[in-house]
């Protein structure tokens, strides 16, 4: 029957998705809503506090029978959707207010998507990954059109529902197929059944992962199923967009590491094949179709296309140094975008959107703190040294050429060139053009503390580089 | 070798599966759609019922019949001038051809891998499914497979929190 003992290692889902529960139900009674938001990260902290100490009292394993596991891979992951959680809590204090969105949901719906997320990186199981997707993914599309009465909102959630709902059906596919070929949907069984079959056998699987790549290919926005990114990030709440581009992107990165090393490990050369023309295709357009966009999410959504592409090449090599190195791109990127995203927010006030290039025009002199911090990031998303974009990309980079993917890496360096023209493009805006009309701009203390964090990592992160990726290296051992 | 009762009764099963399906695709009138994909689940159920998974056939007949079908009706039954809808059929006559090629070549690409690898008609190892009774598919869900259970209950509260935002009044 039930080993007690084991419970533990749910605990931090556990407390994630009572808080969401608790958050919903507060909502009703508190007159400020403020405390709902603080709540959430009172649970996200605790969350993190409990996998944490967890992981060093040595609880790590499996429980349920090999269905859910906590290991470093989890944990590392669980550490990018608690900053993701917590720097979109910060930032969207002020902005659901503008937006006049009901808070108890709007947080609740963010804690269970992190959840869902939680799940999904933990699961030792098919079954169980796919209920961690379908509960991250359902969250993310109500939160996309949690704006009712904004056309491009409700648009955003319908393209997203639909298209997200095609690609779990790939999914579902790619899982039946693997069940009826191995007869298991444990993750480490399917990898022992692939072992069995030997080289001539495991050959049919690999239509089963074509399945898979599909659809978490949608998941992470990888060219050719990257159509719905563009239109959801814009017409998503910026907060929202925000979360969407880092949390859930990492976790369909942490789902697609899991299922493709541990489940089809045999399988590497294969997936690596299909894998190196989806990743420089991305990345080329990304960063081409970014070049002619004028509004500022649609811009950022298409930089997180070419950035899926730059992280999916830490793939290719199979190796685990390589799957460091992208794992510590993937925290690099998530933490310059969050605070790009918080300088977006804070450009939207009671009657300006905020969201066209040319209305950072002259923030430079409005705010020169604001604009500084921007150029910051967008230096940091292009890859310019000494700031921690370059590092991850470095690494990345570094593993592929080790493992002789020379080509790619050069064409890969040649569209981040290309990319510096739409993310310095901003910089431009700020620093050399005249605002149109002056107004203020108030930065709220939370989006403040944000600032602060992701613009001081990104530019430690950048100048001791070792201490991020030593990490990543160790949580893949254990 | 003739063919053997149980052969006769799944083909049966399966035209009843697949007939219908042609007129849900084809049928210019809705509600002669709605109603053969009641039969379509219905064999979908039988087919079930060939697998040895009762629990999941009386559950298709309860959700699916039971449920979406008459939901369906009623959606037909409610929405207005329902009969135009034969027109926006007719935009993406490309967009039809284009899912039907290329859902045949899927298909072709996946017969054809059976066929040559001939792996798909024998069982895999330990794919021998062992006959359950309700009974014990509840302990399974209660023991071995808690962990989706209890996930899917959240999900399904999600979902409930979504429908209510969608569906509630604005803020004023």
């Amino acid at each position: 029957m039930f080993e007690t003992i084991n419970m533990k290692i749910l605990l931090p889902e556990l407390i994630l998705i009572c808080t969401g529960l608790a958050v919903i139900l507060l909502d009703l009674v508190l007159r400020k809503k403020e405390t709902v938001a603080f709540i959430g990260v009172a649970g996200a902290l605790l969350s993190a506090y409990y996998n944490f100490s967890l992981m060093s009292l040595g609880w790590s394993g499996a429980v349920f029978q090999n269905m859910f596991v906590l290991d470093g891979y989890s944990s590392f992951f669980k550490l990018i959707f608690y900053i993701s959680l917590i720097i979109t809590i910060f930032i969207s204090l002020n902005y659901i207010k503008t937006e006049r969105v009901s808070s108890g949901e709007y947080y609740s719906l963010l804690l269970f998507s992190a959840s869902g997320m939680m799940i999904m990186a933990g699961a030792a199981d098919f079954m169980v990954l796919y209920l961690g997707i379908e509960l991250m993914s359902l969250s993310l599309y109500i939160l996309a059109g949690i704006m009712r009465e904004r056309r491009t909102s409700n648009e955003a959630a319908i393209k997203y529902f639909f298209l997200g709902a095609f690609s779990s059906a790939f999914l579902l596919f790619g899982i039946s197929l693997t069940y009826g070929l191995t007869g298991t949907t444990s993750i480490i069984e399917v990898a022992e059944a692939l072992n069995r079959l030997g080289p001539a056998g495991r050959n049919i699987t690999l239509i089963a992962v074509i399945f898979f790549v599909t659809a978490f290919g949608f998941k992470v926005a990888l060219v050719p199923f990257h159509m719905w990114a563009p239109d959801v990030y814009e017409g998503a709440p910026t907060s929202v967009t925000a979360f969407m581009s880092t949390g859930p992107k990492a976790a369909a990165f942490a789902v697609m590491g899991r299922v493709l090393f541990y489940a089809f490990g045999a399988l590497q050369l294969q997936w690596s094949a299909i894998i190196e023309p989806l990743s420089i295709v991305t990345i080329a357009v990304g960063s081409i179709l970014a070049l002619s966009q004028t509004n500022i999410k649609r811009m950022l959504a298409y930089s997180a296309i070419a950035h899926a592409g730059y992280a999916s090449i830490g793939f290719l090599p199979g190796t685990q140094e390589a799957f460091a190195a992208m794992i510590n791109y993937l925290m690099i990127y998530i933490i310059v975008n969050l605070g790009a995203f918080a300088v977006v927010v804070i450009m939207r006030r009671e009657g300006i959107m905020g969201e066209e290039l040319s209305d950072y025009s002259g923030l430079a002199k409005k705010n020169p703190l604001v604009a500084f911090l921007m150029l910051i990031f967008m230096f940091s998303l292009t890859g310019i040294p000494p700031l921690a974009g370059f590092i991850g990309k470095f690494y990345i980079f570094m593993g592929a050429v080790e493992a002789g993917y020379t080509k790619l890496v050069i064409a890969a360096v040649i569209f981040s060139a290309v990319s510096a023209f739409f993310y310095l493009r901003v910089v431009v805006y700020m620093y050399m053009k005249e605002a149109a009309e002056p107004s203020v701009l108030i930065v709220p203390h939370s989006v403040k503390l944000v600032l602060a964090f992701t613009s001081i990592m990104a530019i430690l992160l950048g100048i001791f580089p070792s201490v991020l990726l030593d990490f990543a290296r160790a949580s893949l051992l254990g | 070798m003739g063919i053997e009762m149980k052969e006769v009764v799944f083909i049966v099963v399966a035209l009843l599966t697949v007939v219908p399906c042609l007129i849900v695709a084809f049928s210019r009138n809705i509600l002669y759609s709605a109603f053969s994909l009641f039969f379509t689940l219905l064999g979908t159920s039988g087919l079930y019922f060939f697998l040895d998974a009762e629990f999941l056939a009386i559950a298709q007949v309860v959700v699916y019949i039971g449920g979406v079908t008459v939901l369906l009706l009623f959606a037909i039954l409610l929405t207005k001038n329902i009969q135009e809808i034969k027109e926006t059929n007719a935009l993406s006559m490309k967009r039809a051809y284009f899912a039907g090629a290329s859902s045949f070549i899927l298909l072709a690409s996946l017969i054809f891998l059976a066929v040559k690898e001939w792996k798909f008609f024998e069982a895999g190892p330990g794919t021998d499914y062992p006959f359950l009774t309700l009974n014990q598919l509840g302990e399974l869900m209660l023991n071995k497979y808690l962990l989706p259970f209890e996930a899917a209950s959240i999900l399904l509260l999600v979902v409930l929190i979504g429908s209510l935002v969608i569906a509630k009044r604005a803020v004023k």
